[in-house]
């Protein structure tokens, strides 16, 4: 019954899509689905409709999002990062284990930015972003690679693309932190 | 979402922020983070004659993970480390008033404690050696 994201649009499972072919796929789904053509329509296929609507709609925020198609990915595979404004109800589901280098890495680079921000030494501030920067690309390498691997049918990669995806929402954190974000 | 007042109040006066010498013998180091946020937290402890004699941390995270290890380092101050040890998650998030959303700010307070006092552990059997 329940159908995955993927299937919902009618895609394989892959984190390389083709993305005008997922939103022409999408809007299509869409105008099937949409509540006004169901006005009409016996109340039970109206639920279907809604029901419908929303899984489609539920399916492609996540997968127009490279990041989030990727960590959807990994869930499928058994790998869950967790959510990042975790439910009430998840405290026993089991977590990653944050590795203790980039737990390192990730406490030195704040450490310099908070010390860089109260020196004002703007320079400083931006030779740690553009150095974040490139981990960032760094990370985003292994994730494409990983999964070029993984849509050969190879799934050895998976652990190093859930670390790499780890590291990526830490360096997220740190942008955010640049930008003044909460 | 709203922060309750203790929150508030350990996250614009963060007790013991900073950091002790990692290298010291009597120091334990716990470094611990949250994927699923992003937080960091680095919490550790001065022990003298098996009493945790100073405390300090330093997270990067939200108000609540601030405010939980901020409180940890609080009352673990003039505990033993075998009390130390006892010390639970539903604790803090109890004294903090921590939301359910919010619990799992202080399950890394308590994995920062337990981490340091393992680190501190650990360099006493090695000690000397």
């Amino acid at each position: 019954m329940d159908r995955d994201h993927f299937e919902v649009l009618g895609l394989a499972r892959a984190y390389h899509v083709d993305a005008a072919d997922m939103e022409a796929r999408y809007l299509a789904l869409q105008k099937e689905t949409h509540p006004d053509r169901f006005a009409k329509a016996l109340p039970r296929e109206r639920m279907d409709a809604v029901v419908r609507n929303t899984e489609l709609n539920d399916a492609y925020k996540v997968l127009k999002h490279d990041i989030k198609r990727a960590e959807y990915l990994l869930k499928l595979e058994g790998i869950d990062l967790g959510e990042e404004k975790p439910q009430p109800t998840t405290g026993a589901t089991k977590q990653l284990v944050v590795d203790a280098k980039l737990l390192m890495e990730v406490m030195e680079l704040r450490e310099a930015l908070a010390e860089a921000r109260s020196d004002k030494d703007e320079p400083k501030v931006e030779a740690l972003t553009e150095d974040v920067q490139v981990r960032r690309a760094r990370a985003l390498q292994i994730v494409d690679e990983g999964f070029t691997a993984y849509e050969k049918g190879d799934k050895s990669k998976l652990d190093a693309i859930a670390r790499a995806l780890v590291s990526l929402r830490y360096y997220a954190r740190f942008m955010e932190e640049v930008e003044g974000k909460e | 979402m709203a922060y309750s007042e203790k929150v508030i109040e350990h996250y614009e006066n963060p007790r013991n922020v900073g950091s002790l010498d990692k290298n010291a013998e009597d120091v334990g180091t716990g470094l611990v983070g949250a994927p699923a946020c992003g937080d960091v937290m680095k919490l550790q402890i001065k022990v003298e004659g098996g009493i945790i004699t100073d405390a300090k941390f330093k997270t990067f995270g939200c108000g609540s993970a601030i405010a939980s290890s901020s409180l940890v380092t609080e009352w673990v101050k003039g505990m033993s480390v075998d009390k130390a040890m006892e010390l639970k998650n539903s604790q803090i998030a109890e004294e903090l008033n921590l939301p359910p959303v919010k619990i799992h700010c202080s399950v890394l307070a308590e994995d920062a404690i337990k981490a340091a006092i393992a680190d501190y552990k650990k360099k006493q059997l090695t000690k000397g050696s």
